[in-house]
């Protein structure tokens, strides 16, 4: 065999070889057979020369053209077949993991907030927000607690060294949303509040709210019941109860704390609601006249309610979580659980 | 609030069982955190101790030989307080304690013991098991001990802080009379005075009326201190106050019976005849009588006698002048405090007392007097003693409570009910509110004195609401319609971005807004442009964040700590800088964080152990703003204390900084304790949100078909890809459909500081079917203007 054409055919089968994907066998191809290739120009060559010749080179330059073609489809063939993985011994073993990515999970508060804002973003609230860092006026003072008032006992406050303070209540924004728009008002509003208390099982420094303000001509205590007890239902399930037990709170005249009928023993009595059949949730309460006067309302023209919501009470209660401080530790292990 | 059952049926005769009567209190607003049911103790027996002796064989434990009620039994006992004659609690063999252990005979060193004396511990009536219980002398030798233990149901209440006058025995007892219309019982006293006039022998005077509108005091002369009896004792126990001596425990019992705290001075040791009630003077002190020495001013009230501070107003009695086992003369003191200069004092000192609490709510100044007489009438029973004639007094009993209107129809409207102005009135005679006078929509009324919080028309609707019952009160659908904008924009597009994030297999953790000084020095941030906490429980609480990294450091070190060593997560979260611009003096910015280390492929068997880089992270970036259809974001290399040299990015949005990105700096992750290499990206999402592209819009593509070619070109190590694109955009010919890199190399083969870079590029025309030719000419000038500009060479394989 000539010897250029030898040189060719074993660098050719080297290449092959050697491609490792089906890119690199294609570009070994174009270089061998395409049209600039290394065969097509012998082909050429072999149009000029003599006709003695001719026969004998046509065949040897055909056979290593066949040669390389075939070593190029067995190639492929073999390097398809790995792509597929389905070339170890030819079985496929169905068990095997997919390949799919692991899609991430959405942490248990946020999962929970975004329930509760679909709910009241159905009953036609808009949402609303403030900052984290309050004034001590928003805080307290324009929520009817001044500042030599027992109430402000209940709350251990962070202060900052400005002057202000972390918002120990979703509160202050009914009176930033009042000042800023004539009623009628109704809005959630979500987010961080903060009480500097020792963490433990049931209490932490940080915790989330969400704020809910009706207010306009004739809204009603009855109104307050209804809209909270269907929140309820669509939050935990149908045959979720409600109740309401007089409190107190500063900004709220009457004020209550509502409870969900105990979901783990279905009202029956239980470890988790200390056998009351009922699990505390948040307050509410018709929005006090004193606070409409803050915030430039008529309190003879109108009325409202406001409520707040803990949310991650309600995510324990919803996951059956025990201990708070899960929610915060972000094991993966808890977060992809819970997924 | 603490109280036995027995107690407040000394108010109110009542018969509910616990549960029912707590359902009741807690469903009218006085909230009964939890009820103690009595340990059941059957078989106690009361026994005299006829003779106390040494056991023969053990120094700590005496022999007592007893009478429990015509028999005689020795008892092996390691308590010390006893004595011949005391009545003991017995339990004798057989008996089961409440922990559940039931006696036996048993042979103490040597000795056989018939049973057991108990202490209080023993009978889960208390902690005290410094000693055995020793019983009021006149308990009946071999009849039932329970009847002498003060074994009752207790109850605790949570008052909110408007209703002082629920801080009583007597106040709940209203209460319930309230809520089922029943009258309360009368607690009669007699007092008998003595002939002799207090005012002959002393006087109180009040020199500032605005901080204490009244003051009295009685004085009781030749009284013995003693033990108080043991009901007392135990109704004291019960409602969490100690006993102390039969003078302080009346006091006491006052203070619990009807909510008016009194305070006892022992009056021989008042330096002259007056009692003054005043503000102190600068560099006056005291020494309460918990023993702290208290520098005064004249914030502070105080009462006075003739040398000086004797007790801080209200809050807490002076030690010089406290009730003792010697103390003959008493001058007994009932006042009324302004409720904010009793809040001043207790702030003052962190001082917290019951009467500081009672005080600085509002006590009743209807009961000062009478809250007073009952005490002395008390004292004078329990200790003997004369109370000498009249009250001395300064001042004037009386409070002028507001005469408010209540109107019928706002009232009904408010609350979604229907009540009739009768029904109402009704509603107002049992809260013991004097209705003034009622037509047909207003009543007119004045609350009784020991309603302070009940002050306008809105406090009389909760009354009446809770009275008539919330369980009563219908309620109404919310009707279904849009208040305000309705816009969740902010909502959906962090739901958008959350999406994409788990789409790429992120997962979110929630950390707290808090850092530590340490934190920021880590990150190089400024202390002078974070907000500090002036009161942190700790260290780790003494700024506010002003990134998200510190907070996912400590994510993903407690992950790593615990084996889970790949991990990609995100988090959402306010960050804070301090700022004039906001009344609140913070400015707060919505910020994403996402890491990711460990392996990139959750399926390594077919996809290689690869670790992530950093194309990883900005992949996961870019798919963000592909969520929001933000599809102009540019990068450039970024340098910074938080990562790794010439590792890191820049991430700008028309022009503007919106976030970086990059691979850690080793040092820093190994401050959180972290060896793995973390890849990190912060955005900050308010700023970004601007960018938001609601409207996407449809681009019509060419219906001919395209072609392809590829090359290697080998350029300078640091050209950046940006530049190659740039350089191809200038190729107006609009048939350059798309770019596409598919291989980066450097390495054998190629010049130091170059890399080869693979590229493939696809024409295509919108009008016709682009011919090889066509094509050729076209790839030619490409490569060549890439060739000319960008300084680079093909790549010849
Ligand atoms: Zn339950």
């Amino acid at each position: 065999m000539d010897k250029n054409l030898e040189a060719i055919k074993q660098a050719s089968l080297e290449d092959i070889r050697k491609a490792e994907d089906l890119k690199k066998l294609d570009s070994a191809r174009i270089r061998y057979l395409g049209k600039k290739g290394k065969i097509s120009a012998l082909m050429e060559l072999l149009k000029n020369l003599p006709a003695s010749e001719k026969p004998l080179f046509g065949k040897e330059l055909n056979s290593v053209k066949n040669d390389i073609q075939s070593a190029i489809e067995r190639k492929r063939k073999s390097l398809e077949d790995k792509e597929q993985n389905t070339s170890v011994s030819g079985f496929l073993d169905v068990t095997m993991p997919g390949i799919a990515r692991r899609t991430g999970a959405v942490h248990p508060i946020t999962q929970t907030i975004n329930e509760i804002i679909a709910v009241f973003r159905r009953m036609g609230f808009s949402i609303a927000d403030g900052p984290d860092v309050e004034t001590e006026f928003n805080n307290f003072d324009a929520l009817n607690t001044p500042a030599n008032h027992p109430s402000r006992d209940i709350q251990d406050t962070f202060y900052l060294e400005n002057g202000n303070l972390l918002r120990t209540q979703t509160s202050p924004v009914q009176i930033r949303i009042m000042k800023k728009v004539k009623p009628p008002v109704r809005i959630i509003a979500p987010g961080r509040v903060y009480r500097n208390d020792t963490p433990d099982a049931t209490h932490g420094h940080t915790f989330h709210q969400i704020e809910g303000l009706y207010v306009d001509k004739n809204v009603s205590l009855a109104d307050l019941k209804g809209v909270l007890h269907s929140s309820a239902r669509q939050i935990l399930g149908n045959d979720i109860k409600i109740r309401f037990r007089p409190h107190f709170f500063p900004f709220t005249e009457p004020s209550v704390e509502y409870d969900f009928s105990c979901v783990i023993c279905k009202g029956k009595g239980c470890k988790v609601c200390k056998n009351s059949g009922w699990l505390e949730i948040s307050g509410a309460g018709m929005v006090d006249p004193r606070v409409y006067k803050n915030v430039g309302y008529d309190p003879d023209e109108y009325t409202g309610y406001a409520f707040g919501m803990g949310i991650e009470r309600i995510a324990m209660i919803k996951f059956g979580i025990d201990d708070l401080r899960l929610l915060y530790e972000n094991d993966i292990r808890f977060l992809r659980n819970l997924k | 609030m603490k109280f036995p059952y027995s107690w407040l049926k000394r108010h109110i005769n009542i018969d509910m069982d616990a549960a029912e009567l707590s359902d009741m209190l807690t469903m009218s607003g006085t909230k009964v955190e939890g009820v103690s049911y009595p340990p059941v103790l059957k078989g106690l027996v009361v026994a005299e101790i006829i003779e106390v002796s040494k056991h023969p064989n053990a120094d700590k434990l005496s022999l007592c030989r007893i009478d429990t009620g015509g028999r005689e039994i020795t008892v092996v006992c390691g308590a010390k307080n006893m004595k011949n004659g005391d009545k003991v609690v017995f339990a004798p063999a057989g008996t089961v304690l409440p922990c559940g252990t039931k006696l036996k005979k048993a042979v103490i060193r040597g000795v056989e013991s018939g049973g057991m004396l108990c202490s209080e511990d023993e009978l889960g009536l208390g902690k005290d098991h410094s000693g055995i219980i020793i019983l009021q002398d006149s308990a009946d030798t071999g009849s039932d001990a329970s009847e002498y233990l003060g074994i009752d149901t207790v109850f605790e209440l949570e008052v909110t802080p408007n209703r002082p006058d629920c801080l009583s025995v007597m106040g709940v007892a209203r209460e319930v009379a309230a809520v089922k219309n029943m009258e309360l019982l009368k607690q009669d006293f007699s007092l008998n005075e003595s002939d002799i006039k207090a005012s002959n022998c002393f006087s109180v005077r009040i020199e500032d009326k605005n901080r204490c509108p009244f003051y009295s005091a009685r004085i009781i002369k030749g009284a013995s201190v003693g033990e108080s009896p043991n009901w007392l004792k135990n109704y004291l126990k019960s409602s969490g106050i100690r006993p102390i001596n039969n003078i302080v425990d009346v006091t006491n019992f006052i203070l619990l019976d009807m909510g008016h705290p009194l305070h006892a001075f022992d009056m021989s040791l008042l330096k002259g005849k007056s009692i003054f009630v005043r503000p102190a003077k600068k560099n006056e002190k005291i020494t309460t009588i918990d023993g702290v020495e208290r520098k005064l001013d004249e914030t502070v009230l105080i009462i006075a006698d003739e040398k000086g501070p004797v007790a801080l107003a209200g809050v807490m009695g002076g030690r010089d002048s406290e009730i003792s086992a010697n103390t003959k003369d008493v001058l007994l003191e009932s006042a009324y405090f302004n409720p904010a200069d009793i809040r001043n004092t207790s702030k003052r000192f962190a001082l917290t007392s019951e009467s500081s609490y009672r005080f600085e709510r509002g006590a009743d100044i209807g009961i000062v007097v009478k809250a007073l007489d009952r005490a002395a009438a008390m004292i004078s029973e329990l200790a003997g003693g004369m109370v000498l004639k009249a009250v001395l007094k300064d001042g004037a009993q009386e409070r002028e409570n507001p005469v408010i209107s209540c109107r019928v129809e706002k009232a009904n409207k408010l609350m979604g009910i229907q009540l009739s102005t009768n029904e109402i009135c009704d509603i107002f005679r049992r809260l013991e509110i004097e209705v003034l006078s009622e037509d047909r929509d207003i009543i007119k009324i004045k609350a009784p004195t020991f309603r302070p919080d009940i002050t306008e028309e809105a406090d009389l609707f909760e009354e009446i609401a809770r009275i008539y019952g919330y369980d009563s009160i219908d309620e109404n659908l919310p009707e279904s319609k849009i208040v305000g904008d309705g816009n969740y924009l902010e909502t959906d597009i962090v739901e958008k971005m959350g999406e994409s994030l788990r789409a790429s297999g992120c997962s979110e953790t929630m950390s707290f807004s808090f850092i530590s000084a340490r934190d920021l020095e880590n990150c190089g941030f400024s202390k002078g442009n974070a907000l500090k906490i002036k009161n942190p429980q700790n260290e780790e609480l003494l700024y506010l964040r002003t990134s998200i990294l510190p907070g996912m450091m400590k994510t993903l070190s407690y992950n790593l700590n615990r084996d889970a060593k790949n991990l990609k997560l995100y988090e959402f979260g306010r960050i804070y800088f301090p700022s004039r611009e906001n009344d609140s003096g913070s400015s707060e910015i919505l910020t994403l964080g996402v890491a990711l280390t460990g392996f990139r492929y959750d399926s390594r068997w077919i996809e290689g152990s690869q670790n992530v880089n950093f194309f990883d992270i900005k992949g996961v970036i870019e798919n963000v703003l592909d969520s929001l259809g933000i599809k102009n974001a540019e990068y450039d290399l970024h340098n910074s204390v938080t990562f790794k040299k010439g590792n890191a990015a820049f991430i700008k949005i028309a022009g503007v900084p919106v976030g970086s990105m990059g691979e850690l700096d080793k040092d820093f992750c190994r401050r959180y304790g972290i060896e793995q290499t973390v890849f990190y990206c912060e955005l900050d999402v308010s700023e970004t949100m601007k960018y938001y592209n609601r409207l996407k819009k449809h681009i019509p593509f060419s219906m001919f078909p395209a072609v392809k070619r590829d090359i290697a070109l080998i350029l300078d190590e640091d050209l950046t890809y940006r530049e190659v694109l740039k350089a191809a955009e200038k190729e107006k010919t609009g048939l350059i459909e798309n770019i596409e890199v598919f291989d980066l190399y450097k390495g054998r083969q190629i010049p130091e500081n170059k890399k080869s870079l693979g590229i493939s590029v696809t024409y295509r025309s919108e009008n016709s079917t682009l011919t090889d030719k066509e094509v050729d000419e076209l790839h030619n000038k490409l490569v060549n203007r890439w060739v000319k500009e960008l300084k680079c060479s093909i790549r010849d394989f």
